[in-house]
């Protein structure tokens, strides 16, 4: 038997999966990643300190804050920065935003017609309208926060080395904070809805790796946290994974004694359950949620978490808080740089080298999708075998929603 | 009969198919008064055409020239979005560059290699430009409602600094910074100077803009000239205009 998804749906960007079965035995499940290379990692180089990260974002458009935020993270570090408490806060709603908007984009417009038995959100919305019109007001408010807290919901703005060129106004602040307590009930349908999916059954154990911060739930920042017991630094990130080049596809791998590991919500939820926020870990029991769980597609329901989450942070980060225009001052210094912050789709590492005069002479980006890819391969396989017996129509669709459930952001891998 | 509409992605970071589904308060309306037949972003069911319009995102790599020359064929009005598919985007950069591929994949030959990267208009004829990075959802909008209309879609001629001025921004130009609105189209609300950040130019030249005199202009505020050639190559160094700019 071989199947061939020319081209993946519901999913952002071009990616082409390849199977091929001799006698029940699996012989190759490939991902293929068709997307044009873009090759940042090239022409980054020769780009100054002050105009990399508004490229650099550019990766991606559904993960911008966390792409600017690690890459700032990265020119800070060289040049031995801490920035000020009120830059990291709205940093972290910037893309506490985005984890909104990417998050409902991808449970309810790119997941749920599978579920439901839709071939998208369009007919999805005449027969569920309350559902998706919710969802869409959901999905607006982080777009808006996005907006208000870095300049646009997509490619931010204001975001620069140690701080901001435009600080929001408490009446825009306010707003959002309006919005938010307003939208925390469907925030929390969406836990109820995708707690009560039906899931294909299967499970497989891999390495989980996401930042971890003791005083938090990481999103912005925290050091290197694994299943596996790999503790560390940021720093230490290309030391213990690599990333492997296949021919088949433009995005590289991640591999970690050689296996593929998980990145993302399910990693996270996985790692960090007890830093999720009281009233989400109640929905989780409510909901009768355990973790860790070694269900790939249970990334859905560690989403709906998070999202109810990031409800209840961006209300913690927006009501104590009087944001004003700060100075901004710092010294260009040659050396290397790491920034890391979770995005949507999981850990995202940036590392720059810097000159003296502030330009960037060497770049690597290892994205949340790249990372995932030799995992979601190996997930496939041993799904795979456990649904061989199936008509090949529903292996195809099986097969395409484990994708789905990743999440992947194919530009980003093929940055 | 409603409009058959295509929504297609090539190389770029999905940002300007994105900022169509970030149209939350009017989405279900516009997909109700035009027929969507192909989104593979968005949905599993996807017509071959014919469309009546098609837009389409990204820069063009060698191997995807028969797709895009397909949905040419199939489509009798083709739209541009954005700065990669208007002048190529930010991967069009490596058009600068000796071997970028050695840098990236260490000189490894794959399935899906491409020497080069280009904007649309270099393969079809393209009917329409919505240039930005991302584009401007609202000129979609606009865009979309004279096409249902039938009306001819009236699109920006001005610079940026039109926009920036009618915010009663400050001019950052007047200040040294290095502000490329003077010279790159409208049709942004001069988003970046409204948010104290200069001009990079993302919806590429305005016509008829006197790219030399603006340049030298800059080099006499004390910009170097190094700093210029860079600045002009961001997201649209594929603009002709842009790419001739010399230090």
């Amino acid at each position: 038997m071989k199947i061939d998804i020319h081209h993946i749906t519901r999913v952002e960007g071009h990616g082409r999966l390849v199977v091929d079965v001799k006698n029940k035995k699996i012989e190759k499940v490939e991902m293929q990643i068709t997307e044009g290379a873009r090759l940042f990692e090239a022409w980054l180089r020769g780009r100054r300190y002050d105009e990399v990260t508004h490229l650099a974002c550019r990766v991606c458009a559904i993960c911008s804050a966390s792409h600017t935020s690690s890459s700032l993270k990265a020119v800070e570090d060289a040049f031995g920065i801490n920035i000020s408490e009120q830059t990291r806060k709205l940093r972290e709603i910037a893309i506490i935003g985005e984890y909104i908007q990417s998050h409902v984009l991808h449970m309810y417009c790119l997941a749920l017609p599978d579920y439901l038995g839709f071939e998208s959100i369009i007919p999805m919305a005449e027969k569920h309208p309350k559902e998706v019109k919710n969802a869409l007001r959901i999905k607006k408010l982080g777009n808006d926060m996005a907006e208000v807290a870095a300049g646009r919901a997509v490619h931010q703005i204001s975001a620069v080395v140690n701080g901001f060129t435009k600080i929001p106004s408490k009446e825009e602040m306010n707003k959002i904070l309006k919005h938010l307590k307003e939208l925390r009930p469907a925030a929390l349908k969406t836990v109820e809805l995708f707690s009560g999916l039906e899931y294909p059954d299967f499970e497989r154990k891999t390495e989980y790796i996401a930042l971890k911060n003791p005083d938090e739930y990481a999103l912005y920042e925290g050091d290197i946290a694994s299943s596996e017991g790999w503790n560390a630094d940021v720093k230490e990130w290309e030391k213990s994974t690599t990333e492997q080049i296949v021919e088949y596809s433009n995005a590289k791998q991640g591999i970690r004694n050689g296996h593929g590991y998980m990145t993302g919500p399910l990693a996270r939820v996985n790692l960090n359950f007890e830093q999720l926020s009281g009233t989400v870990k109640d929905a989780a029991k409510d909901n009768g949620l355990r973790f860790p769980s070694y269900n790939p597609f249970h990334n859905n329901v560690a989403r709906s978490l998070e999202l109810l989450h990031c409800f209840d942070q961006a209300i913690n980060l927006i009501e104590n808080n009087n944001f004003s225009q700060e100075k901004n001052e710092y010294k260009i210094k040659a050396g290397d740089g790491y920034g890391a912050s979770e995005a949507p789709r999981g850990t995202l590492y940036y590392h720059y080298k810097i000159d003296e005069k502030g330009i960037i002479t060497c770049a690597n980006i290892l994205t949340p999708t790249a990372q995932n890819l030799k995992n979601l391969e190996e997930d496939g396989k041993m799904f795979l075998e456990k649904i061989l017996d199936i008509p090949k129509e529903k292996i195809v669709h099986n097969l395409g929603m484990l994708v789905r459930a990743y999440d992947p952001c194919i530009s980003c891998s093929v940055h | 009969m409603k409009p058959r509409i295509g929504i297609f992605g090539f190389t770029g970071c999905a940002g300007c198919q994105l900022e169509i589904l970030n149209l939350e308060d009017i989405l279900l309306d516009l997909f109700s008064t035009v027929d969507v037949v192909n989104f593979r972003m968005a949905k599993s069911e996807n017509s071959d055409g014919p469309f009546d319009i098609s837009f389409v995102e990204g820069s063009i790599m060698s191997y995807q020239v028969d797709e895009l020359k397909k949905i040419r064929e199939n489509s009798k009005t083709l739209v541009a979005i954005g700065s990669c598919a208007c002048h190529g985007g930010v991967q069009y950069l490596q058009n600068f560059m000796e071997n970028p591929w050695k840098i990236v994949y260490n000189d490894k030959k794959m399935i899906y290699s491409s020497p080069d990267t280009k904007p649309l208009s270099s393969y079809v004829k393209v009917d329409y430009l919505l240039p930005g990075c991302p584009m401007d959802k609202d000129e979609f909008v606009e865009f979309v409602k004279s096409m249902l209309m039938g009306k001819k879609p009236v699109l920006k001629t001005y610079p940026v600094c039109v926009e920036c001025k009618l915010k009663e921004n400050i001019c950052l130009l007047e200040r040294g910074i290095m502000c490329l609105g003077p010279v790159s189209l409208a049709g942004c609300s001069a988003k970046c100077p409204s948010n104290g950040y200069p001009c990079e130019g993302c919806r590429g030249p305005v016509e008829e803009a006197n790219i030399a005199s603006q340049a030298e202009l800059m080099k006499e505020k004390g910009i170097d000239p190094v700093d210029l050639i860079r600045r002009f190559r961001m997201f649209t160094s594929g603009a002709k205009e842009f790419e001739e700019v010399k230090a």
